[in-house]
């Protein structure tokens, strides 16, 4: 019940709001009922969710599954039940950190906007809110037609975003954006049709891994590739990516900022969520393709970077590099660099969150996002020169800043050395036969390329912009940030520092969900149970009592 | 046997010519009160054509409900020698029919007083293509189901050029009168060649009833064909599932009665093999000119011109009573050959090859339109497509002989003609209550959602959904779901693989009109004035076909529960 409140607050309340606020007063109704909402969150997040990650058994329409999923809500569809449609929703570890992040990253849609947005206040603050339950829904759906409407949810909103409140070349990027997204959807809705009448017989995603389906579908491939399209276009991995530069682009600030800070994460929890665990067959068996496309997409999105001259694209082309490393995490599958991965969705939706904002602020200011238009910007605006050098640090990847933390892990895993994790030893595995071959480090060297290109782009865009003399007329007059401002990027430098700082703390859950995808694939890579991921909570004292030392452990077990 | 006749009197049961007797007898009346009550005293021409709307509207009423009567009483069983024969699924599709029409009716007086229609004309031609679209959907035997077929295509034709004074219109009509005529001439043909291969034009006979065949066919047993009966008691489902035909011929006996010589007929059956060519021929021909009234490509050039070109609620109610109607004649049809054993084979690619033809033609043509009824012209011929699909799943061999599967993929097809009909008598009715705005140019419509928000949000509504997968909780989302669920359950990938690539496409042309209502402010300077009627009759029809958009978006199964199921 709690979980469905969080949901629907804000599409509930915005309703409300669009009918009973004033349109210059809608962004504080907008704003408070984020607020709310996101205490909510926090409230289940502190009081309610288990972080121990109890599982629990429960029937789902006639079977008894073990479930991970917590703050369940199970309702069969009116008249729909006997296809076994449900509204099932429910958090596990990565489902929470997830509802946090959209919680959390919402208000800041909410903060940009406040004088950007002169026109249509009050549909624009209700598709925000709109958006957000869809992304809440989606985070949480656990019954795959309610998944795919929560997708289809996202879709509709973010279009009018952009298509109304967009820059110049708004309705291409938009029709655009919704076709790229509808595509890789209708691949979905295909795979799971397939799903249902191959066996499962049920929308219910917790009822087809009760059932056991993965073994069943071992053979399949189609159906993972279906999903896989869809949830691939959401990253977007290259070369599914080119509506992002243009989607990015054109939207107005909070547009991206969600889109980047928690739209192109739905398509990574997907792949977690979904695709995985009911066909770790297939994916194994791909893994060798989507860790190309990612290595592909890390430096074709970093080269792309480079050449821009629009701030805008730039940080959007930064994007699609920085998701590449996820997918890379992804389907490394080992523990450390499945753990940064999982830590890499967030730490992207801040560290690049909080870019857009910046290029929103000098946007709103200077009403052009061209590199060659500033210079010397330092010089006037000193604390908006400081804080949005740390979003660039952190995205570059700064040690002791979050985007580090994430990425580091990332890399050793690709990398295969990892002394206590065992990496798939067995040649039929992609890492295995790597490793084998002693060519883990090519991955992982093409992968670090993307950190050295993205420290080049980030740095020479904010040398352009900030440093140099202040040589444009135009730029002499204009104002440092207010308190709004200051608290927007402050508040997501402070959230950087911490995870840089002390990763640990979200490491363990997040090692919760790696641990589970790790378990999901160890039959098809043929792991021991030895193989469990990189710890970097301090590791408990196992049966022989003695405190395992370090950072990277072996946990029990 | 002897030579003497017997009067013969068919067996007319007045329940069950109801509401086809309700509908033709209306429209006579509406001709003569439309004569007459010029002669009433205080008459004015606005007064007239409100008693005729009335009149129509309350016979179509009456007709509704008999059909729901008989809907709930359905049970299959061929009456009037066979002619018809009232099934749940052709009573629905009655229902969804009169819907149309009832629809189109609400709106007519809006759009008669500013085209100067003549009313009891319409409403006369209405009345009568609906009796010959509701006949149609119950219709058991291939000449009636042809007359029933020219009944409702003749008054269709005038009805599209109907405005006298519109030089389109006319173009409209005559273009429809051609190739429906073209598509006559392929009924004709096939319907000879499907009398000559088994030599009946029933599709289910009363011999044994299709309930028998199903229950023998569910208990493995043998059917057993009544030789001795007349060949007219069999029907088309009879013949092909013995594989056998009867051949009746005459031959004379001389008998000896009270010692004279008597000459007598003597009537001799034998078994003819079925020619399994000359069926296929029957059937495709047959299909063919099905596809020029369901505007399936190829066959569908006429539909842009005409949607253009007639008056917008004409063109409504083209678009979704005669697909309705010739769509449930279709489904009877493949359901009575679905017997022949070479049938899947020989007419799924047919079918498919129809369907695929038809979603990509139609999808891809309406990328390129600027005109919006042109627009809903591709939009339909694509829907027909997707509804093809569905057909393609009815005789495949894998859904043969199970009877649930087979009810399943006809309540997806109804359910699919019943949100197809709904969604587009919202985009009609948007564009007819717009008038010249909204029946023209897509680029009229910018900035509609500032000027009349509730409008633009209906027009949206019909627009997403009409994009059917992509937008959930909208009817025509499951429409589409149900069509593909049951072509992916036999295997039909390659066809729903087809299907959603269009969809994708189609999604560009029906956002389109959302962006240019929504997100574009820059009316071109030759928009013709807005003209929208007054009064609570659009209203009313757009707010009820908005709400059945989204009730059975909401609650998919609703349509067939309501129905008692």
């Amino acid at each position: 019940m709690l979980l469905t409140l969080i949901i629907f607050c804000p599409f509930v309340l915005g309703l409300l709001a669009l009918l009973l606020a004033q349109a210059k007063q809608m962004k504080y109704w907008a704003l408070g009922i984020l607020v709310v909402d996101l205490l909510l969150a926090l409230y289940a997040a502190v009081f309610v969710f288990d972080w121990s990650g109890a599982v629990q058994t429960t029937e789902i329409f006639g079977l008894e599954v073990q479930t991970p999923f917590q703050m369940r809500a199970h309702v069969p569809w009116p008249l729909l039940d006997m296809f076994e449609i449900s509204y099932t929703v429910g958090l596990d570890h990565l489902g929470m950190l997830m509802v946090l992040l959209t919680a959390g990253l919402g208000i800041f849609g909410v903060l940009c906007s406040f004088t950007a947005i002169k026109h249509r206040e009050k549909e624009f603050y209700f598709h925000l809110l709109v958006l957000q339950t869809g992304m809440l829904a989606t985070f949480a759906a656990l019954d795959f037609l309610v998944f795919y409407m929560a997708w289809e949810l996202m879709v509709i909103p973010l279009y009018f975003l952009i298509g109304i409140w967009g820059s110049k070349d708004r309705l291409y990027a938009t029709i655009k954006f919704v076709l790229y997204t509808l595509a890789g959807s209708l691949m979905m809705l295909l795979a799971i049709l397939w799903m249902y009448y191959n066996g499962a017989n049920t929308y219910s995603f917790e009822k087809m891994i009760g059932l056991g389906m993965a073994e069943k579908w071992h053979m399949a491939v189609w159906p993972f590739l279906g999903l896989m399209f869809a949830f691939l276009i959401k990253v977007p991995l290259w070369p599914l990516h080119t509506w992002l530069p243009d989607a990015h682009t054109e939207a107005p600030t909070a547009g991206s900022v969600i889109l980047a800070g928690v739209l192109l994460k739905t398509g990574i929890y997907g792949i977690l969520r979904f695709a995985i665990p009911l066909f770790p067959h297939a994916a194994v068996a791909l893994a060798p393709l989507f860790t190309w496309l990612a290595i592909i997409a890390i430096i074709y999105g970093a080269m792309c970077a480079m050449v821009q001259t629009d701030v805008k694209r730039l940080v959007a082309y930064s994007s699609v590099s920085h998701m590449g490393f996820i997918v890379l995490g992804v389907f490394c599958f080992n523990g450390p660099a499945l753990s940064g991965a999982i830590l890499q969705m967030i730490n992207h939706g801040i560290s690049t969150g909080g870019l857009f904002l910046a290029v929103g602020m000098i946007y709103e200011r200077r009403h052009t996002r061209k590199m060659a238009d500033f210079g010397g910007l330092a010089h006037r605006l000193p604390i908006f020169a400081a804080l949005t050098m740390v979003m660039v640090l952190s995205s570059v990847g700064l040690p002791g800043l979050n985007g580090f933390a994430g990425e580091f892990p990332i890399l050793v895993g690709a990398m295969g050395n990892v002394p206590i994790m065992t990496l798939a030893e067995n040649p039929s595995s992609f890492h295995g036969f790597l490793r084998q071959q002693n060519y883990t480090w090519l991955v992982a060297a093409l992968a670090a390329m993307g950190v050295i290109l993205g420290a080049v782009y980030l740095l020479l865009m904010y040398q352009k912009v900030f440093f140099g003399k202040l040589d444009k007329e135009e730029n002499e007059s204009l104002s440092d940030l207010n308190g709004r401002e200051i608290f927007q990027l402050a508040a997501l430098s402070v959230a950087a520092l911490l995870i840089g700082l002390f990763p640990q703390t979200v490491m363990k859950p997040i090692n919760h969900t790696t641990r589970h995808i790790l378990g999901v694939v160890a039959a098809p890579l043929s792991l021991g149970p030895e193989n469990e991921p990189l710890r970097y909570e301090e590791a408990p004292h196992d049966d022989h009592g003695h405190a395992a030392a370090g950072t990277a452990q072996t946990p029990e077990g | 046997m002897t030579g003497s006749f017997q009067a013969y009197v068919p067996q007319v049961a007045l329940d069950q010519v109801l509401p086809f007797a309700l509908l033709i007898g209306a429209g006579l009346v509406i001709l003569a009160l439309d004569a007459l009550l010029d002669f009433a005293r205080g008459m004015t021409p606005a007064r007239r054509d409100n008693i005729l709307c009335w009149v129509t509207g309350i016979s179509l009423l009456g007709a509704g409900f008999t059909h729901y009567a008989d809907f709930l009483g359905a049970n299959s069983r061929p009456f009037l020698e066979g002619a018809f024969r009232a099934d749940a699924f052709g009573n629905l599709g009655a229902l969804v029919i009169i819907l149309a029409a009832l629809a189109f009716v609400v709106m007519s007086p809006s759009l008669i007083r500013r085209r100067r229609l003549p009313a009891g004309e319409l409403y006369a031609l209405l009345l009568f293509s609906c009796s010959g679209m509701t006949m149609l959907t119950v219709a058991n035997e291939l000449v009636t189901a042809f007359i029933c077929i020219e009944i409702l295509s003749l008054a269709l034709y005038v009805m599209a050029g109907i405005d006298r004074r519109s030089r389109r219109g006319g173009e409209a009509a005559f273009k429809y009168f051609i190739l429906g005529a073209f598509a006559s001439a392929f009924l004709v043909f096939g319907i000879a060649f499907l009398y000559g291969a088994t030599g009946t034009t029933q599709l289910f006979g009363q011999g044994a009833t299709y309930d028998r065949m199903m229950a023998a066919e569910r208990l493995g047993m043998p059917i057993t064909l009544p030789l001795g009966e007349p060949t007219y008691n069999m029907g088309i489902n009879e013949v092909l599932h013995a594989g056998q035909r009867v051949v009746t011929v005459s031959q004379p006996v001389s008998e000896i009665v009270d010692g004279q010589v008597v000459v007598t007929d003597q009537i001799v059956s034998t078994l003819a093999a079925v020619n399994p060519m000359w069926l296929f021929l029957g059937f495709a021909l047959v299909f063919v000119g099905l596809c020029f009234k369901l505007s399936l490509a190829p066959f569908h050039m006429w539909a842009p011109d005409v949607y253009e070109g007639a008056p917008t609620l004409s063109a409504m109610f083209i678009a979704t009573a005669s697909k309705v109607a010739a769509f449930a004649f279709l489904v009877h049809l493949v359901e009575a050959m679905s017997f022949w054993s070479h049938f899947p084979a020989a007419s799924g690619f047919l079918i498919g090859g129809v369907a695929m033809v038809s979603i990509l033609w139609g999808n891809l043509g309406a990328v390129v339109q600027s005109n919006f009824k042109r627009l809903l012209a591709y939009s339909s011929i694509a829907h027909g497509g997707y509804l093809t699909i569905a057909i393609a799943t009815l005789v495949h061999p894998e859904v043969f002989g199970d009877y649930d599967r087979i009810e399943r993929v006809r309540s997806a097809i109804l359910f699919y003609l019943f949100a197809y009909t709904a969604m587009n008598i919202l985009a009609f009715g948007v564009a007819a209550y717009l008038g010249a705005r909204g029946e023209g140019d897509i680029r009229n419509y910018r900035g509609l959602f500032r000027r009349r928000p509730a409008v633009a949000l209906a027009m949206a509504l019909s627009m997403l959904s009409l994009m059917g997968l992509g937008i959930p909780l909208l009817i025509g989302f499951w429409g589409k779901m149900y069509v593909f669920k049951e072509a992916i359950d036999v295997g039909l990938i390659s066809l729903v693989i087809v299907g959603a690539a269009g969809n994708v496409v189609s999604a560009f042309y029906y956002l389109r009109v959302v962006v240019e209502m929504f997100m574009r402010d820059d009316l071109p300077a030759d928009a013709p004035p807005e003209e929208s009627p007054r009064g609570l009759a659009f209203p009313l029809v757009l707010v009820a076909s908005s709400a059945l958009v989204v009730l059975f978006g909401f609650l998919p199964p609703l349509f067939l529960a309501l129905g008692g199921r």
